[in-house]
């Protein structure tokens, strides 16, 4: 099911008319906001629903809905920012409860609908040339929302398909998304830490590259050290505009000057339009 | 003798009236004892595997051992494939609405505070609201078991009396 669709069947009745006509513009997020009437990023802004304004027990529904009334079972996602269901991921702002540590909300005043999509070919040069000799370590930069799952996993396609074992820790299954085509020689590992999926690959399915979503966290650090110590190649993205930014951050820098990545591929927004550009890390 | 065996009749009328209103109150405390038991492997379920809700309702229905418990969890199963269209509250009050004929309104009450608890993000909530309907269900059925025994000797003894009077009165 096209990710738009399936994000219109979790909404409430009341807008299904209004959001349906926004199906052309292929919006990257649906969002909606306690007092608001809801809105969707296409283009790379955001446009406001000229309907009514959306109310908590709309939200509460939505997530019910999405989740089959378990929103339990996404609590230690939650805790990580999001969960992700198929090809939409969903975050979620209110009120967290004490001792919650962002997984349980006694209330809720945001919801974030991102839908996925699969861009295939925007990275087919960009694999040419990390594949001319042999796979050099890269390491995809975007600000939020910049597209760099996308990218990412454009990438992993190319390279399986070019015959590299490719093991992909999706830590919360956003990579694969439940139905993505992921290349020809891609081994996925989905719901374990980057850490844990990293060693676990490494054992297990002798990749040639490992590829991961968003490595932020120390462990998630460790974890690439962990692969470039082994000698195997790793692809993986971090939140960043460029190298400057990326620079900022003492473990990254780290990681740049041990020449974890030797790459970077830096995505650059311009009028609702994406460019790569591949760069040297250091 | 015509008069012995219509008293003798009545004397066993009245004996299987008093069988048979017993059976029904006896029934009534099998529902709650199974309804507190599903609510406890709910309850285990959530911690111990974190599966679906719906999943759980699918499992507990066929596990379900008396006819009540298995039309309370299948009116939840259909409710589940309504989620949207009906919010979870709803679906889960009318399930307990359908409970009070077999388990009666103190079970129902029990059950109702459930429904703005279950399916959230907080777990612990849950499980803790689980555990304290269960208990208010068990408590009730103990009172209930208590208040039939005298039940059961007091319409044993009222039906072998009226029985015994009739015979009396006819012989």
């Amino acid at each position: 099911m096209d990710p738009f669709a399936a994000a219109l069947d979790l909404m409430p009745r009341k807008y299904e008319a209004s959001l349906k006509a926004y199906a052309a513009a292929s919006p990257e997020e649906l969002r909606l906001r306690v007092g608001r009437p809801p809105s969707l990023l296409y283009g790379g802004r955001e446009h406001f629903l000229p309907c009514e304004k959306v109310e908590e027990g709309d939200l509460a529904r939505v997530l019910e809905r999405a989740t089959g009334a378990s929103l339990y079972s996404a609590a230690e996602a939650l805790r990580q920012g999001y969960f992700c269901l198929g090809a939409l991921r969903f975050g979620i702002c209110g009120r967290v409860t004490a001792g919650g540590g962002g997984g349980g909300f006694s209330s809720y005043s945001s919801l974030c609908i991102r839908m996925g999509r699969e861009h295939r070919g925007i990275c087919t040069d960009i694999a040419d040339r990390l594949c001319l000799r042999s796979f050099e370590n890269t390491l995809i930069l975007a600000p939020p929302g910049g597209g760099k799952t996308t990218a990412l996993r454009d990438l992993i396609r190319s390279l399986a398909d070019r015959e590299r074992r490719v093991g992909v820790i999706d830590e919360r299954g956003e990579i694969s998304g439940g139905a993505y085509d992921l290349g020809r020689c891609s081994d996925v590992i989905v719901g374990l830490d980057k850490l844990a999926g990293a060693l676990l690959l490494l054992r297990s399915m002798d990749p040639q590259i490992i590829a991961a979503d968003e490595i932020s966290a120390p462990n998630d650090l460790l974890a690439a050290e962990e692969i470039f110590g082994c000698g195997v190649g790793i692809l993986a993205s971090a939140h960043a505009a460029d190298r400057e930014d990326l620079m900022k951050r003492s473990a990254y820098r780290r990681l740049l000057e041990k020449s974890v990545f030797s790459r970077l591929l830096v995505i650059r927004q311009k009028g609702g339009m994406r460019s790569y550009t591949l760069e040297e890390a250091i | 003798m015509r008069k012995l065996v219509g008293a003798g009749a009545i004397l066993m009328a009245g004996f299987l009236a008093a069988l048979l209103h017993l059976r029904v109150k006896t029934e009534k405390l099998r529902t709650q004892r199974a309804l507190c038991q599903c609510l406890l492997e709910l309850r285990r379920e959530l911690l111990e595997r974190r599966r679906g809700l719906g999943e759980i309702f699918a499992l507990l229905k066929e596990k379900s051992d008396t006819e009540a418990l298995r039309s309370f969890c299948a009116v939840l199963c259909a409710g589940m494939d309504k989620l949207g269209d009906l919010a979870f509250s709803e679906i889960w009050n009318a399930a307990a609405d359908g409970l009070v004929d077999a388990a009666g309104e103190e079970s129902a009450d029990a059950l109702r505070p459930l429904a703005v608890v279950l399916g959230g993000s907080e777990l612990d909530r849950q499980c803790a609201a689980l555990e304290t309907a269960a208990r208010r269900i068990e408590e009730a059925r103990l009172v209930q078991r208590e208040r039939l025994k005298e039940e059961g000797r007091l319409t044993f003894g009222l039906s072998l009396s009226a029985g015994a009077l009739l015979v009396i009165m006819l012989m």
